[in-house]
This record gives structure tokens, sequence and C-alpha cells, in this order.
């Protein structure tokens, strides 16, 4: 994707207006002459669109900082020995204990994609590092006080969607150790090693939210567009249907991409649904939506994206459905 | 074609982003998007990306003096730290496995949230979204908190606790004068309702709360409005169907919006 050849970045430099300058320029104008454009463009649907983007975007980017704040830190500064010791040897072990460990990452789903790449840089499994990306945004101690309040009364409601996610990431997981190598994981950027280590965080830090940053605006760019022009509304036309239910549930899932910690707000609210099928809401949403997708594809590769991203959608609607139909 | 985004330029989107997170934490806006205890998170992170956008930006002018020089192989500051082993091959092929090279295009989409902000300077949710999910089913959970109704005179309750009444059947409430504040969204024809947005984490999960007001001309949609009245009886008790809840109105307010709009 990079044509940042030597060549071409030295006559650039070279000229009076680089590109940085261009886009300074740029800025400028919108930040003096933003109030005047503002009224050409008065409409409606804009205006949602632009409320519910830029409120996706500045509530995913402290999580995101966080996560690459973390992920430097175990890039960086975590020890060889420490991370020997938290890690079990035996991968087949290790995909467990990761989903357990997302107990203890209290935030959305896009602090986790960081902290997943930072630990297979560090040499840990894939496997291990996916089945914590899963599980991590949909376990942890927020999103199941927010369930229980969502759905009072139903404390049944908070274990289904606890197993299911945890069940979700592990299967997912040892899938991914099953296939190995042939896993289609993009060889991730080799870290700095000139320099101090204080110079070496920084520069991860920035490489990580750079990398991350772009993608999660590109999804919240199509999360914002479903939810300003698809009413809910066409979603309950297929509450009647057990299958399509489902299947509407966890499309509808991937697509509105909320934060893990209010989407239980949400699925009660779809009164005509089954349990079953807003079970599949829960537990396909914090796993996968096109946000995560998209971030995904940015830090692992597209190729790994296109097999993960079914793959995981996939597990999540059979898991929510056998542990509903268990369960609820 | 899309130019790849040169160091500096990154340092430039990242600032323009940390400015824009740190002018909505500062200001009231944020309330438009997010929940109020947001506004520390998004202070630290706007703090935080300004500090990472020093490196690069300084890069800048580092990399023109040595142009200056006449030094092809540049050593800015951001090279040194984030150029690792292909620093190397990444001056031979452009593709180097460094850390500035291979910056995917997509970064360039981080300079729209802060145009959205100055451009189009997005106002909270009103009746365009009320509207559009007017047909949505709307249950309300038991509030946290319950006003206590025994007066005389009109008593101020949310718009989601009055829903919640008469969603339980309206009798906590009968006869009892009530105020409720909301702006106005239309449906079907002359209907008018006093509507609230709800938002759990940030706009994007936002539900609609309406109370159909009654007796009362309307007023302009996206008017903020004080409406006190009583609960009209049966209004409101069964969600599912096609009744909503409704207030007869004995007055109506028009008002300034509050700083917080959302319940």
């Amino acid at each position: 994707m990079s044509t940042g050849s030597t060549g071409s970045t030295d006559t650039r430099t070279q000229r009076p207006f680089g590109q940085t300058e261009v886009v300074a320029l740029g800025l400028l104008v919108v930040v003096l002459l933003g109030r005047w454009i503002a009224p050409l463009l008065d409409s409606a649907s804009l205006s949602t669109w632009s409320t519910i983007f830029l409120a996706i975007v500045i509530q995913s980017t402290p999580f995101l900082m966080f996560g690459v704040l973390l992920s430097a830190i175990i890039s960086i500064l975590l020890s060889e020995r420490v991370l020997q010791k938290v890690v079990p040897k035996n991968p087949v072990l290790g995909v467990p204990v990761a989903g357990m460990a997302g107990v203890g990452l209290p935030g959305c789903e896009c602090a986790a994609v960081p902290i997943a790449g930072s630990l297979i840089r560090r040499g840990i499994a894939p496997a291990v590092a996916l089945t914590f990306l899963l599980a991590a945004p949909a376990v942890n101690p927020a999103v199941v006080v927010s369930t229980a309040v969502a759905f009072p009364g139903q404390p049944e409601f908070v274990l289904a969607r606890f197993v299911a996610s945890m069940l979700t990431a592990v299967a997912v997981g040892w899938f991914c150790l099953s296939r190995g190598s042939r896993l289609p994981l993009r060889r991730l950027e080799q870290l700095p090693t000139e320099g101090t280590a204080r110079e070496r965080f920084v520069a991860t830090l920035r490489h990580d939210f750079v990398h991350a940053s772009g993608f999660l605006v590109l999804g919240a760019m199509l999360a914002a567009a479903v939810n300003t022009f698809v009413p809910r509304s066409i979603v309950d036309t297929v509450a009647g249907q057990a299958v399509l239910a489902i299947g509407t549930m966890a499309l509808f899932a991937f697509v509105v991409a909320l934060c893990s910690e209010s989407d239980a707000f949400v699925a009660a609210s779809f009164t005509a649904f089954s349990d079953t099928a807003k079970l599949t809401f829960l537990v396909v949403g914090p796993a996968m939506d096109v946000k995560l997708a998209s971030m995904e594809a940015g830090t692992f590769g597209g190729a790994f994206a296109r097999q993960f991203v079914p793959l995981v959608v996939g597990t999540a609607i059979l898991s929510a459905v056998l542990i509903g139909w268990w369960l609820l | 074609m899309v130019a790849a985004v040169k160091s500096a330029t990154q340092g430039l989107l990242l600032a323009f982003l940390g400015a824009v997170l740190l002018r909505l934490s500062i200001t009231d806006e944020h309330l438009r998007y997010v929940v109020p205890w947001m506004r520390w998170p998004l202070l630290v992170s706007g703090v935080f990306l300004l500090l990472l956008a020093i490196g690069p930006v300084l890069g800048l002018s580092r990399r023109r003096d040595a142009d200056a020089e006449g030094d092809a192989r540049d050593h800015g500051h951001d090279h040194g730290a984030g150029h690792g082993a292909g620093h190397g091959a990444g001056h031979g092929a452009g593709h180097g496995a460094g850390l500035e090279h291979g910056v995917p295009l997509v970064t360039w989409l981080l300079v729209l949230p802060g145009i959205v902000t100055f451009v189009i300077a997005p106002p909270q949710l009103g009746s365009y979204l009320a509207e559009r999910r007017a047909d949505d089913q709307v249950l309300v959970a038991a509030p946290a908190e319950v006003v206590d109704l025994q007066s005389e005179d009109a008593i101020p309750v949310t718009v989601d606790e009055f829903l919640w009444r008469a969603q339980e059947g309206g009798g906590s409430m009968a006869g009892q004068p009530v105020t409720l504040t909301g702006f106005v969204s239309y449906a079907n024809g002359d209907r008018w309702f006093v509507t609230r947005m709800a938002i759990g984490c940030c706009a994007a999960d936002a539900t609609s709360y309406r109370v159909e007001v009654r007796d009362a001309p309307a007023p302009e949609r996206d008017q903020w409005v004080e409406v006190t009245g009583v609960h009209v009886p049966e209004s409101g008790s069964n969600p599912g169907t096609s009744e909503p809840a409704a207030i007869a109105a004995a007055e109506v307010v028009e008002i300034d919006a509050p700083s917080q709009t959302y319940e």
C-alpha cells in the first residue's frame, strides 16, 4: 500500500509545499471557514449521521488509547520472564486461560485489537491472543453489570451471555490453534530496535494508534450510516420466524457496531424477539462487528480477516443458539 | 492515486484529532455525543495525542535542516526511533519493515472527525432520528430513582419515568399534575410529542422516548418545551399497541435547550 520510496520522499520535501504543508493549510481553512461552510450542508440526515459518527469515534478513541498504551507496555516494557510466567507454555491450555484473562480488561472492543496484536508480536501463539481478543469485550465486569441492569430479574440471561461468549472465544481459539501456521496472519511489523526504551515506547504507541485508528474511523462511518438510515422497526418484521430472527439479529449486531457496554439495553428493547435471538445479538456484537472487522483487517491483514470474520460470526451464532436453548 | 501518509503529516493528523478531543472535553459539546463522565477520558486522550504528535512534527523541521545540508540519508528524530531492521531495505525497495513506511491509506480518514466537528458541528440528536425511530417498540425499565408524586403542585418527571408509570397502568400518577421537559417531534399529521433521547454509552445507542401532547397547539419541530398536565388514563399502558402514552396539557412553555439533552 505504501508508496513512500526514498526517491519520491526526497523530491516532495524539496518542493516549497510538501504534503504536510498542504494538509496543514487545508486544516486551517476548515477550522477558520467551517462555520460558513456549515449552513450550505444543512440537512437533517447528514447532521444526524455526523452526530452518530462523531459519537462512535470519540467514544472509542479513549478506549483505543488505553489499549494502545497497554499494548506498548506489553511490547516494550514487559520482560520475557514475566511473560513466560503469565502465559502457559502449552497453547492448548493457553486458549481458555486467555479467555478468562478477558475478564480483567474493562473496556470496549477497540482496546482489545492492539493488545492482541502486541501479544502476537511478543511471540505468543496467535490462537491465544485471538481468544483474548474475542473474550475481553464480552465477559468483563462492566459488560456483565450492564447486562444485568438491562435484563432485570433475568440473571440467567447474564450467565447465558457470559457462557456463550466464552464458548465462542475458546472454540475459535482452538480452531485457530489446529490450523496453526496455515492461518493467513500477516507477519506483524518489526518493532523498533534502535533508541532508548522511552523512544521505542513512544514510537510503538504512535505506530499502533495510527494503524488502528484509521480503520476505526472507517468502521464508525459505516455503523453511523446503518444507525441513521435503517430503522429498527425493519428488523422487527422478521421477529416471528425463529431462524430468520436469529440471522437478522446477528447481521444487525454486525452492522450497528455498538459498544459492548451498552448493547444490552438495545437488545432488551427488541421486545418482539425471542430470548435466543436477543442472546445472539449480544454474543455476536462484542466478538465481531463492522468496526472490529475493519480494524482487524488493518492489524492482521485482509486475507486473515476474510477467514476470521465469518468464522467468528458463525461460531458466535452457534454457541448463542446452543446456550440459549440450554439456559433460556 | 492517494499518496501515502508521511510521518510529519501523521503527526499533524494526530494533533488535529487531539485538538478536537480537547475542544470537545473542555466545552460542553461532548454532551451531544457521549455520557458526561467521558469528559475526563477525552481530555486525557486529547493531551496524549498532542504529545504523540510532537515527535513527527518536530521531525519535519529536522529533516528540512538535513536536506539543506544535502544529507540524502535523513536522520530525523522519528526515523531514528522508527526504523528497525528495515532501515536499509526500506531505502532500497521503498517498503521497509520500519514503522514509518507501510502506514495504511485509511489513516487519511483520521482527518474526518475534525472536519465533521468544525464544518458540520453536529447538533444533539433531535426530531429527525426520533421520528425515524417512532415505530420502535420501547419498553421502559424501572427507573433507578422514582419521584415521590404526592403534591398539589406540578412535579417534574422525566419522560422515561412517565412512560414507565404509564406502562404500569398509570395508577401511580392518576390525576397528578406533572411537568415533562423535552423537544418537539411530530407524527402523522397534527399529532405531536414531547420527546427525549436516552443514551447508554454514546449517541449510537440512543433510544427515543416520547409522550403525546394533547389539548395544545404544536410548536416548531425541535423546539424545547416544558409541558405541564396530567396523564391521559389508559394511554401507554400497553407499549405493543399503537396508542402511545399521552399527557393532557394544561400549559406548554417554550424553553432553551438544556446543556444535557439526553436522559
